[in-house]
């Protein structure tokens, strides 16, 4: 069973929590993700830092440039997952990125590193299905997952299209927008969710504007998981520098509100 | 004589939006869905005879076209070389060529039932041209654009304002152009059900490059009848200024299958290529992914999108057309680049001489065409688009000039 197939078959649902490689530095990073599984993490999503990060509200979007002002790189990439996976070698981490990067270094080449380091999935958020041929291949051929968004405004058709080469797990998207908390989530949410889960057998984490415990109550209850960036990156900023306690504290929180709240049904 | 060009197919109704290696769609999955629609409204817009009657109506009776081609007799005689003619883009309503685009699409926004239009704008010339056709169609308006460039360009930021655009400033970044775009792209991405994007350049995701430049087009379309009126034969030489690249595409593009044209895009060397502070992505960039496309960008060894420098703020931005790139990989466009120095020399020349004020981005042709051109045989034709006039750019030449006189001094 894959790491990431492991993680899904708890019985509840997911906590994947986002975090920016290099934020607040490269050499908090490999720690900061030790706290998130600690805390109750699952999954972690890693994000990987670009200059120009279209898809990402201001918390994200600043995260990623004091990265690259801290004069993160590629290489710093790879060794943080490294350092992490010396200590732990079963929860999955997914790389979250902008196509850019990836294609600079070589596709090929960044697939090899990625999976010879211990990473298990690969999200990139500006490579629609339209162009995932620049990297399905590789990736299947090493094994590793290409995670795709479902966003609010695909209709039937386009759903079935993705799913129909998703593998890992799929990622909801739930609103109209780019990442970042919102006070408020869409109330069809739980109706998109059920769209989903009719076309795949494949777990369903919702993600967007998701920052607190009272809000994951109001998720559907028909999803196997939460995604959740923004909030936790504030959390970091807030208590900087010395930050690790209150991230701990508001990954617990977190945690044990998805953990601990409504499960979906077993499918 | 055919003027379809031969090693891609450009058919309007069935192109895939890739130019060879180049363009295609890296956009957000959430903007997919509209981009599709846009896809199919475009191609059904182009070919409605009623849709293209009504925006040459206005391009002619609103726009003031067809822009005249003025053989410009003053300078040619002070560089005493080749025939050197100008598209007086600059004469049209709004000051520039991106009029031509915007009319387009606010036109197909309208056909598409979209209330609400929003853009990016550098320079401020798209903007004001994006907030003209929102006020003559009587569309909301929300135009994004960078810190650095509302105070570069703030008799812009006026006239959008005038004309009843709301004008949000962009902090993130280096509050230029590609920050700009970056805030358009998040806002749509947001609002996409009542929104339409409409993009001033010939970049950003398939179907853009494409519609840009079928609505630039027009440009190298009357350039062609114009000459060969005026000339009786094609010219020898074609140059425009490239940024993102839609007034020197909207040129080009009528004589891409007239192989014994030689066209020529000039992009902005800034304080030099060497130097690092430029806005020339061929001559400086590599191929990447940057708004929606493939295409070469300005970018670190690492994949990271570098800062474009120019003096003119409509070239500074660190990437250019998809469709602009493969004519550089097959060798029918050539590129070079011109420094704001030798652009700032040709607005004056061309001021003085000519006694037209030209914008800072057509400046940079102009250097090169009177470069070029003074070295040529006197029945030689070039011709030069002017994209736009200067009389916003008197600040940034005055400021330049001033610098200079300091550093000098």
């Amino acid at each position: 069973m894959s790491r990431i197939a492991n993680a899904c078959s708890t019985g509840k649902k997911i906590f994947v929590p986002y975090i920016t490689a290099g934020y607040p530095t490269v050499a908090d990073t490999a720690c900061i993700m030790s706290i998130l599984v600690d805390a109750g993490a699952d999954i972690i999503e890693l994000g990987y830092p670009f200059s120009d990060p279209a898809a990402d509200g201001a918390t994200i979007q600043a995260s990623s440039l004091a990265a690259l002002q801290g004069g993160f790189s590629r290489d710093d990439y790879f060794k943080i997952i490294e350092t992490f996976r010396q200590q732990n070698s079963t929860t999955p981490i997914v790389v979250f990125s902008y196509f850019n990067p990836i294609f600079r270094y070589g596709v090929d080449r960044f697939v090899a590193r990625a999976a010879a380091c211990g990473v298990d999935a690969v999200l990139i958020v500006d490579l629609p299905f339209e162009e995932q041929h620049e990297i399905r291949p590789l990736l299947d051929a090493a094994g590793l997952d290409l995670i795709q968004l479902v966003a609010p405004t695909a209709d039937d058709k386009r759903i079935r299209r993705i799913l129909e080469t998703a593998t890992g797990f799929v990622y909801q998207i739930s609103i109209r927008g780019v990442t970042g908390a919102r006070s408020a989530l869409p109330t069809e949410l739980a109706m998109r969710t059920n769209t989903i889960k009719a076309m795949t057998s494949l777990p369903v984490v919702v993600g967007f504007g998701v920052s607190s415990a009272t809000q994951i109550r109001t998720l559907p209850a028909n999803a196997d998981g939460v995604v959740i960036g923004s909030a936790i990156i504030s959390t970091i900023t807030r208590n900087l520098p010395l930050y690790n306690a209150r991230l701990a504290e508001r990954v617990r929180e977190l945690a044990s509100a998805i953990h601990d709240g409504p499960q979906s049904a077993p499918s | 004589m055919t003027t379809t060009h031969t090693t891609y197919p450009l058919d309007v109704q069935t192109f895939d939006g890739r130019f060879g290696e180049f363009g295609g769609q890296y956009i957000a999955e959430t903007l997919m869905p509209a981009i599709v629609e846009l896809e199919s409204a475009f191609r059904e817009a182009w070919a409605d005879p009623a849709f293209q009657r009504e925006l040459a109506s206005y391009l002619n009776d609103f726009v003031g076209r067809p822009s005249p081609l003025f053989f410009a007799k003053q300078l040619t005689r002070h560089l005493d070389g080749a025939q050197i003619y100008l598209k007086r883009e600059d004469l049209n309503h709004t000051g520039a060529h991106k009029i031509n685009n915007t009319l387009g699409q606010v036109l197909l926004a309208k056909r598409m039932k979209k209330t609400r239009i929003i853009a990016e704008t550098g320079a401020g010339q798209h903007g004001v041209a994006t907030a003209t056709a929102a006020a003559i169609f009587g569309v909301s308006c929300d135009i994004f654009m960078g810190v650095e460039d509302i105070h570069r360009q703030a008799e812009n930021v006026k006239r959008m304002k005038l004309l009843g655009a709301n004008v949000i400033p962009v902090e993130s970044g280096t509050g230029t152009l590609k920050d700009a775009m970056n805030e358009a792209l998040r806002n749509w991405t947001a609002t996409v059900d009542d929104t339409f994007y409409v993009i001033g350049s010939v970049a950003g995701p398939h179907p853009y490059p494409l519609m840009v430049r079928q609505f630039q087009r027009v440009i190298g379309d009357e350039t062609r009848r114009q000459i060969l009126k005026i000339a009786g034969r094609l010219p020898d030489t074609v140059i425009a200024c490239v940024g993102g690249g839609s007034n020197s595409l909207g040129m080009f593009a009528a004589f891409l299958g007239d192989t014994d044209v030689e066209l020529v895009g000039v992009e902005a060397a800034g304080h030099g290529i060497e130097t690092g502070r430029h806005a020339a992505s061929i001559a400086g960039g590599a191929v990447g992914v940057l708004h929606g496309s493939k295409s070469y960008v300005l970018q670190t060894e690492q994949g990271q999108i570098c800062n474009a420098h120019s003096i003119s703020a409509g070239l500074d931005y660190p990437g250019i057309g998809p469709e602009l790139s493969q004519l550089h990989r097959e060798n029918r466009i050539r590129f070079v680049s011109v420094t704001d120095q030798d652009a700032v020399e040709a607005f004056l020349l061309t001021t003085r001489r000519q006694g037209i004020i030209p914008a800072l981005e057509s400046s940079h042709a102009l250097a090169y065409a009177c470069d070029s051109a003074a070295k040529m045989d006197s029945h030689k034709i070039v011709v030069v688009n002017l994209s736009g006039r200067g009389d916003k750019d008197i600040g940034s030449v005055n400021a330049f000039l001033n610098n200079r006189a300091e550093t000098t001094s």
